[in-house]
């Protein structure tokens, strides 16, 4: 097999908001790759701690033991958690320290990925979208009953509730993990926080996509879109991951 | 002898371990902001160890010195809101919009700790002793139980009986058939919020715990809600809860009981719905009694059982349950079905309460006491549950209550960074709470963001600016100032400002400035100081450039004065020092003195406030205020609806606003209600003077009588100037449109602009 070839980059931004929450990390292990982002909840206290912790974690375990699989998947949710919540533990803060998840993982052969909250994970294949994460959130479940449409999701009142994240107690796991995929180098990737996507249609990402040359040309562009619609909105902090394959 | 501050008991002064509970003497708080253990509130309330906390307080093991006995002591302290230091007892409280989220709370904490003590009288409460503020904060004295939680018994044994399970939730209904007539609804009933004591008495804790997400960027529910036990109309933030909010939660932990296992989280089942009733999962159960439990699990609410006293009924196994199932892509409009029956309660018997309270921060800035109607009445066909309308406009609100047969005030204004301008702030009563047909529900509006002036800051020094910046709550940070050279502003002074000098903007705003380096040259010379007086600073500036072109060399400007000067035009230099013709250095600065033209000040906003606010408010502005009276629709009585001049325009210190305040709501004409009597009133009205609905310059006096069209609402508004409802007013007049003679401050009629009769019974001329 031909060495991987990958092209990634990374935008954050705190938005209008005083600090960021959003936390991304990029991680490598011999040919495979691991895209992590993590929006810390705001209005609990210690989200970006929360989002940063779950990230680091999860790439340092990355570096020594990361594969690409579902076993291992699950490990860095599980992982993640289990170090956020003994960091609560550790600090007394039971109602702080949440946090979204969106892992990516790929190497020369796989693409797998999975999520946990309202960040999203878009996959474009042959530049055209062709899925993306269902957010765990209030809309999104709504959506999935019949009462609203999927544009209402963006602009609801309820778009910022969500049903889970990182660093509440579970019984069982929480997060979802998507089907895996076969690579066949005509993916594109991006993983994005609320801030981001809450601005931009998915049909521009797409146009802007075709467009692009590159990851960094496409994250330029959709920023654009993005501070454009979100400007004097008190916009939250926006991130993104674009990945081409 | 000392205290336990673990349990209370009594210890000898040299022993170090409880014997009854093991705790070690001296043991520390676990988190800083925790009283220490051996604070005393009240003077007669020992604190001890924490016996637990959530994100709206904490709840303390306590000893009441006065009655000898162990109580718990509640205290308000929301995380998102206020903190304490180490050891100290006074509350430390975010500033800005958390203090007054935080005030909220601590207000709704005592009033719902004061509404439930009416509970107190029935045996198998868990009583409310005390309440009172203390170090900045509020707190509960409630009494202490012995015992443990639902959840810790499944803990502990995963699931129990049936029947068992059963006799814990018939408690549980006959606790919430009491409280849910008072129009209290608990919204998280699950098993860590029920508590069986050592002698076997079940308690629900926590009331009024769960509301909506605090802080306005809160974005996990999970944080608030209890996945599994909060039914979907709470994960919706315009979603009604009521009653059938608490049958559906306790109809979840009953589910939790019996099978072990949490049903599936409700907001999922609504997508799709796989919750296998509890025979499926194997356990022997009474058909009709699973009935009842699967009916309180119907995801939409207009399904599942309606209130406490029908599962109650349904729960005694004496009936037959029939089960019913939810029909799919049903509208919400439906006729209930048959079986619902709205109960008429009887009193209930056995009320165990246990009684814990956190209020939480809710976006309710009222200050405002509740006046809703406090029935005794049961649940019947004519109450209705009030809707949330916060964050919705006048327009919307009305819309949605009118639907509901409510009626829409409004009762005052305040600031909000997060609110909307002129959408609802707060609601009074809140969602949930039980109101009659053409109820009331009062609101304060947003006023939007707080705004101010900006100041004219050139030609200050950098600490003056700063110190002016931050007085107006205005925000300058070290990287808005740039420093650049000039040759005719002084060193160290502002040359230009970001935001132009007399322009509105919010609160908060940033700030950016530029700061003179003064000038790159050292080299002076001896020369004539330019004469500058007359004009303009900019044109001043100019000047001094064309001097430099001429000479070489200029002087720069130093400190600026501004005066008032009703000769001088604004804007331009009264006088200079030094003065033109004098010699100078060219490196010394020239002060002026500019003339801030004839004393102007910027209209205030006054809509919404109530008339003794706003004339207070004009004439700090250096404003005179003038009253009319008018009726409103929307607004209650004795707030202004108008004001002449605008918000934000300016005006000469001195001038008049004139200011219309409503008189509530125009009567509908010869209308007898609402009359406050007044001594030996000679029946019936007499109007005269002005007919219809203008307050009448007089009145028939004798009696206090209103004329037509003046009163409205409780509370009397005697439209008769002064004596109102005394009934001695011997002045009153015949009312030929003119003055009413004495009786105090009788004003003259309702035709005269500038002079009117107020509705709290003053006649308010104001110069």
């Amino acid at each position: 097999m031909e060495e991987t070839m990958f092209s990634f980059d990374i935008l954050s931004s705190p938005g209008e908001r005083d600090y960021n929450e959003d936390y991304t990390a990029i991680e490598r292990h011999g040919d495979a790759y691991c895209f992590v982002l993590a929006d810390g909840l705001g209005g609990h206290g210690g989200g970006d701690e929360a989002s940063r912790i779950v990230c680091e974690s999860i790439c340092d375990d990355f570096s020594i033991r990361g594969a690409v699989n579902e076993t291992y998947l699950s490990r860095c949710f599980e992982l993640g958690q289990q170090v956020l919540l003994a960091q609560q533990a550790r600090q007394g803060r039971g109602m702080e320290m949440k946090t979204t998840l969106a892992v990516l993982l790929a190497d020369n052969s796989r693409i797998q990925w999975g999520h946990i909250g309202d960040s999203r994970i878009y996959y474009f294949q042959n530049k055209k979208l062709r899925q993306r994460t269902l957010d765990h959130s209030v809309p999104q479940m709504l959506v999935a009953a019949g009462r609203l449409k999927e544009k209402q999701i963006r602009g609801h009142a309820d778009r910022n509730r969500l049903l889970r994240v990182m660093g509440v107690e579970w019984d069982e796991p929480q997060y979802e993990i998507a089907q895996p995929i076969a690579r066949m180098g005509d993916e594109a990737f991006l993983l994005c926080s609320d801030g981001f996507w809450e601005w931009i249609q998915e049909k521009n990402m797409q146009h802007m996509l075709k467009k692009a040359g590159s990851p960094k040309e496409w994250l330029q562009e959709m920023e654009l879109a993005v501070k454009k619609n979100g400007c004097g909105k008190h916009m939250d902090n926006y991130t993104g991951i674009a990945v081409f394959l | 002898m000392t205290r336990c501050m673990g349990c209370m008991a009594q210890m000898a002064d040299d022993e170090r371990i409880c014997r009854y509970c093991g705790y070690q003497k001296g043991t520390d708080v676990k988190e800083a902001y925790y009283l220490l253990p051996g604070t005393v509130l009240k003077k007669k309330y020992l604190i001890g160890r924490v016996l637990g906390y959530g994100g709206f307080g904490v709840t303390y093991i306590g000893w009441d010195h006065v009655l000898q006995r162990r109580v718990a002591v509640k205290e308000y302290l929301p995380s998102d809101f206020a903190t304490r230091s180490y050891g100290s007892m006074r509350v430390t409280v975010f500033s800005g919009e958390a203090a007054q989220q935080f005030q909220a709370g601590l207000e709704s904490f005592l009033f719902e700790a004061r509404r439930l003590a009416k509970f107190n009288s029935v045996q198998e409460t868990v009583d409310i002793y005390d309440c009172f503020e203390e170090n900045g904060s509020g707190y509960i004295v409630m009494e202490y139980l012995d015992g443990v939680t639902v959840k810790e018994v499944l803990r502990k044994r995963k699931r129990i009986s049936v029947d068992q399970a059963r006799a814990i939730a018939l408690a549980v209904l006959r606790g919430l058939t009491a409280v849910h007539k008072e129009g209290i609804i608990h919204r998280d009933i699950a098993p860590d919020n029920i508590f069986l004591t050592k002698t076997s008495k079940v308690k629900i804790l926590d009331f009024g715990a769960a509301r909506y997400a605090t802080a306005v960027q809160s974005k996990s529910l999970s944080v608030i809600l209890k996945p599994g036990f909060a039914p979907e109309e709470q994960y919706r933030s315009h979603g009604v809860q009521g009653p059938w909010t608490d049958i559906y939660a306790l109809g979840a932990t009953l589910y939790c009981m019996i099978t072990g296992k949490r049903p599936q989280e409700s907001i999922q089942r609504l997508a799709d719905d796989h919750l296998k009733p509890p025979s499926e999962l194997g356990i022997p159960i009474d058909p009709n009694i699973e009935n009842a439990i699967m009916n309180s699990l119907n995801v939409r609410q207009e399904y599942r059982i309606q209130d406490a006293e029908s599962y109650y009924r349904a729960l005694r196994g004496k009936e037959d349950v029939e089960r019913i199932i939810e029909k799919k892509d049903q509208k919400l409009s439906l006729q209930l079905p048959l079986w619902m029956k709205c109960a008429a309660a009887a009193a209930c018997v056995l009320v165990c309460i246990c009684i814990g309270l956190f209020a939480t921060g809710n976006l309710g800035f009222s200050k405002k006491e509740i006046t809703s109607a406090d029935g005794m009445a049961a649940l019947s066909g004519t109450q209705r549950y009030v809707p949330n309308v916060s964050g919705m406009s006048y327009e919307q609100a009305q819309k949605l209550l009118g639907e509901k047969n409510l009626n829409l005030v409004i009762s005052g204004m305040n600031y909000s960074e997060s609110i909307e301008k002129n959408k609802i702030l707060s609601q009074q009563p809140r969602d949930g709470a039980v109101a009659e047909a053409e109820e009331t529900i009062r609101v304060i509006m947003s006023g939007g963001r707080e705004e101010i002036m900006m100041p004219d800051l050139s030609g200050m020094t950098r600490e003056e600016a700063e110190q002016l910046v931050i007085r107006q709550n205005l925000i300058l940070n070290a990287d808005g100032i740039s420093e650049e050279y000039s040759d005719v502003v002084q060193k160290g002074r502002v040359i230009t400002q970001s935001v132009p000098a007399e322009e509105r903007i919010a609160v908060q705003t940033e700030i950016k400035l530029s700061i003179s380096l003064g000038s790159l040259s050292e080299e002076t010379a001896l020369l004539e100081v330019p004469n500058l007086t007359g004009m303009t600073k900019e044109k001043a500036i100019r000047q001094l450039g064309k001097f430099k072109e001429q000479y070489g060399f200029t002087y720069s400007l130093g400190e600026v004065k501004n005066k008032y000067s009703t000769k001088v035009e604004k804007g331009r230099i009264i006088s200079q020092s030094p003065k033109a013709g004098e010699t100078a250095r060219t490196n010394e600065p020239i002060s002026l003195v500019i003339s801030k033209g004839p004393e102007m000040v910027q209209i205030p906003e006054l809509l919404y406030l109530t008339k003794d606010q706003a004339v207070e408010k004009l004439q700090k502005a250096g404003l005179t205020a003038g009253v009319v009276t008018d009726y409103s629709e929307q607004a209650a009585a004795g707030l202004v609806i108008r004001q002449d001049i605008e918000t934000g325009e300016k005006a000469a210190k001195g001038s008049r606003v004139t200011i219309t305040v409503s008189l509530g709501k125009a009567p509908v004409q010869g209308s007898t209600g609402n009359r406050p009597s007044g001594g030996t009133g000679t029946g019936g009205n007499q109007p005269s003077g002005g007919t219809g609905n203008r307050p009448s310059g007089g009145s028939t006096g004798s009696g206090g009588q209103p004329s037509t069209g003046g009163s409205t609402g409780a509370g009397g508004q005697p439209s008769t100037g002064g004596t109102g409802s005394s009934g001695t007013g011997t002045g009153g007049s015949t009312g030929s449109g003119g003055q009413s003679s004495s009786g105090g401050a009788g004003a003259g009629g309702g035709s005269d602009g500038n002079k009117a009769i107020m509705p709290d019974g003053g006649s308010f001329v104001v110069e």
